[in-house]
């Protein structure tokens, strides 16, 4: 069930240029919460911006969840303005989540850049039931990282840089690549469950990197332009493979898609 | 029912007897059931359904909505479950609230229309039908329909043979003047019109030179597009004889108050829902509030109440 939710904030802060991470006292919403769903976040008042911005719940700690987002437009910019104490109104939780698969046995978890917050939310979900789960992020920066500097967590993130900046230089492809070889000749693939959060580029390259069928499991999580985010407009359709009709809405069948069932577009 | 102590916002548009002027607008509710978490569906005077077609359509290629702050671009292309699913497995779960139900029929050929309409007939606690001959989103019929009168005539008249169900037809504003579409719908005997569906529009990337809709061009909602609903309630208006319901960038109360006065007998909501699935009931209750403020005893006679004796004069600073 989701809720219309006014909810308060107990911390927003920048954490890297651009980049922001709000609290936000939800009990409604973190009730029911599930990693891979979304909020709807009214960021405007009168309608100004008009629509609501979709947001993927990040780490939820008891009644409170996170969002990280980077500033790309006027609603994320208003979203940075809010400061303690102001109401936020959230619809939510949205959206299928990812399938907590507890027959898997590998567990690996591939983030692009700001697709970070929800595989986050799902590494936390995996530490109360299984120790070993792999995050592995790729970004072009240090500065791209969608988490503090002084953020625990940070330590449990494979981080690969396209600029290298202290970490492994590279893309996230190359030690995911690594990581299902090793897996390959220790155990197999056919009990792994991969996870991933990311641009179109991303989701490419994991397409190419994984033949259909090999792994367990394999699932994206995928962006579009939303309106209502609860299956009324019919706009926040994709191209995925999977039953009669060649579309799916991001905000009701998904935002988590089987990886190999997406076809993503060509134009990107 | 209705609490002696309270405002009563009950009006008719025609035969349809409703609670409060406030329906929400068809594509913007789904089938009636999609908000049910979050808002009461009987805070609705009504609600017009997404519009649906014989068979299931699929819908136009993404990307299909681009945000033209604050208004909306859209090209839909009508994807709906088509008329069986709804018939079967929603309508009961949608009729016999104090909203009305209205289904919305969006064909390609005029044969279709009556098909659907003859299906739903079989269907108890429909209290009527819209009949969307104006979306600009698809490629066979929509809007082709409603820009041509004597098509709209034909649709309206045939349609009317098969039910003694409320009909109202709605129209675009994609013409040059609604006033023969209005009368064509009338002489066809439609009950009421529904004024207006999207206007033509597009948005450019200028960085990468593409249209952000895959259609290119789409239709445009929301707040912006107010100005122009509000002159084609009042054009129509002024051309029949039959209730007209106001769509257009509805938000608040006052809007409603300005599409009364400028003619229309009932309201739609639609864009805004997105932004807000809950905002019917605030803007009854606002509504109720302006009434007692006003001193109006019935919302139906702010209908077509436009004071044009004298413009209204601002002052400009010299
Ligand atoms: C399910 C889902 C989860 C998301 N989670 C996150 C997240 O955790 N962190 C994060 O930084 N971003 C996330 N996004 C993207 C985020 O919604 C956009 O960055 C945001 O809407 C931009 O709004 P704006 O007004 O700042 O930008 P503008 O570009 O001015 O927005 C214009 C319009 O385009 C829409 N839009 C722009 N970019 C996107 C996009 N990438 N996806 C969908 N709609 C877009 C906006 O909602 C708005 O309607 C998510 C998107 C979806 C669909
Ligand atoms: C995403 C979207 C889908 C729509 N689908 C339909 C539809 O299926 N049938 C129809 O008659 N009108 C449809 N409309 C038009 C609305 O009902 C309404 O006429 C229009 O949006 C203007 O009102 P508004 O500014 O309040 O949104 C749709 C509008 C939007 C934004
Ligand atoms: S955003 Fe409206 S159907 Fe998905």
């Amino acid at each position: 069930m989701k809720h219309l939710e006014d909810a308060v904030v107990t911390r927003n802060r920048q954490i890297r240029p651009g980049i922001w991470s709000m609290w936000l006292r939800a009990p409604a919403v973190c009730a029911e919460s599930r990693p891979g769903q979304f909020v709807h976040v009214r960021v405007g008042r009168d309608f100004h911006p008009l629509l609501r911005r979709p947001l993927s719940i990040g780490r939820v700690h008891e009644d409170e969840l996170e969002l990280v987002w980077r500033i790309v437009g006027r609603g994320t910019e208003l979203m940075a303005e809010a400061t303690e104490g102001d109401a936020v109104n959230l619809l939510g939780p949205l959206g299928r989540p990812f399938t907590i698969d507890t027959d898997a046995e590998g567990r690996i978890l591939i983030a692009g850049g700001l697709g970070l917050p929800p595989l986050v939310y799902l590494l936390e979900s995996f530490r109360e039931r299984w120790k070993k789960a792999s995050l592995l992020l790729g970004v072009r920066g240090r500065d791209d990282i969608p988490l503090a500097e002084d953020d625990p967590l940070l330590r449990e993130v494979e981080v690969v840089a396209e600029r290298g900046d202290g970490y492994r230089r590279g893309i996230v492809t190359d030690p995911a690549a690594e990581w299902l070889t090793r897996r390959e000749h220790d155990g197999g693939l056919e009990n792994v469950a991969l996870y991933a959060c990311g641009p179109w580029g991303l989701v490419r390259a994991l397409q190419g990197l994984i033949p259909a069928n090999r792994l367990r499991r394999a699932e994206v999580s995928l962006e579009q332009q939303m309106g209502c985010a609860s299956g009324v407009c019919q706009g926040c359709a994709v191209e995925v493979e999977d039953g009669d009709t060649p579309y799916r809405l991001v905000c009701t069948d998904g935002p988590v898609f089987p990886l190999h069932a997406v076809h993503a577009p060509a134009l990107v | 029912m209705s609490d002696p102590a309270q405002p009563d916002l009950s009006v008719r548009v025609g035969s349809l007897a409703l609670h409060n002027p406030l329906f929400a607008a068809s594509g913007c509710y789904g089938y009636g059931l999609e908000y049910a978490d979050v808002a009461d569906r009987d805070e609705l005077g009504g609600f017009v359904t997404k519009s649906l077609s014989l068979e299931p359509w699929k819908g136009n290629a993404p990307p299909r909505l681009a945000e033209v702050s604050p208004g909306l671009l859209n090209s839909i292309g009508l994807a709906n479950m088509g008329v069986e699913s709804f018939a079967r497995e929603v309508a009961p779960q949608v009729t016999g609230g104090r909203a009305k139900l209205i289904v919305s029929v969006a064909c390609n050929v005029m044969e279709e229309y009556e098909q659907v309409i003859v299906r739903l007939e079989e269907v108890p606690g429909i209290d009527g039908y819209e009949l969307n001959i104006s979306c600009p989103n698809v490629e066979e019929g929509g809007m082709a329909f409603s820009r041509n009168p004597a098509v709209t005539e034909e649709l309206v008249a045939r349609v009317r043979k098969r039910t003694r169900r409320w009909i109202s037809a709605k129209l675009t504003p994609n013409v040059a003047s609604i006033v023969e579409g209005a009368q064509a719908a009338e002489a066809g005997g439609a009950d009421a019109l529904s004024l207006i569906n999207t206007i033509v529009g597009m948005a450019v990337d200028w960085k990468t030179r593409r249209p952000r809709l895959a259609t290119i061009t789409g239709g445009y909602s929301g707040p912006p597009i107010k100005p122009v609903a509000l002159a084609k309630v009042w054009e129509g208006y002024n051309a029949v004889n039959i209730p007209i319901v106001g769509i257009g960038g509805i938000a608040n109360w006052k809007d409603v108050v300005e599409f009364l006065i400028a003619g229309a007998s009932a309201v739609q909501i639609g864009t805004a829902l997105y932004a807000d699935p809950a905002l019917p009931g605030k803007i009854a209750a606002d509504l109720r509030r302006f009434m007692e403020v006003e001193g109006v005893a019935s919302l139906s006679e702010l209908t077509g109440s436009l004071d044009t004796g004298h413009g209204v004069t601002v002052g400009v600073p010299a």
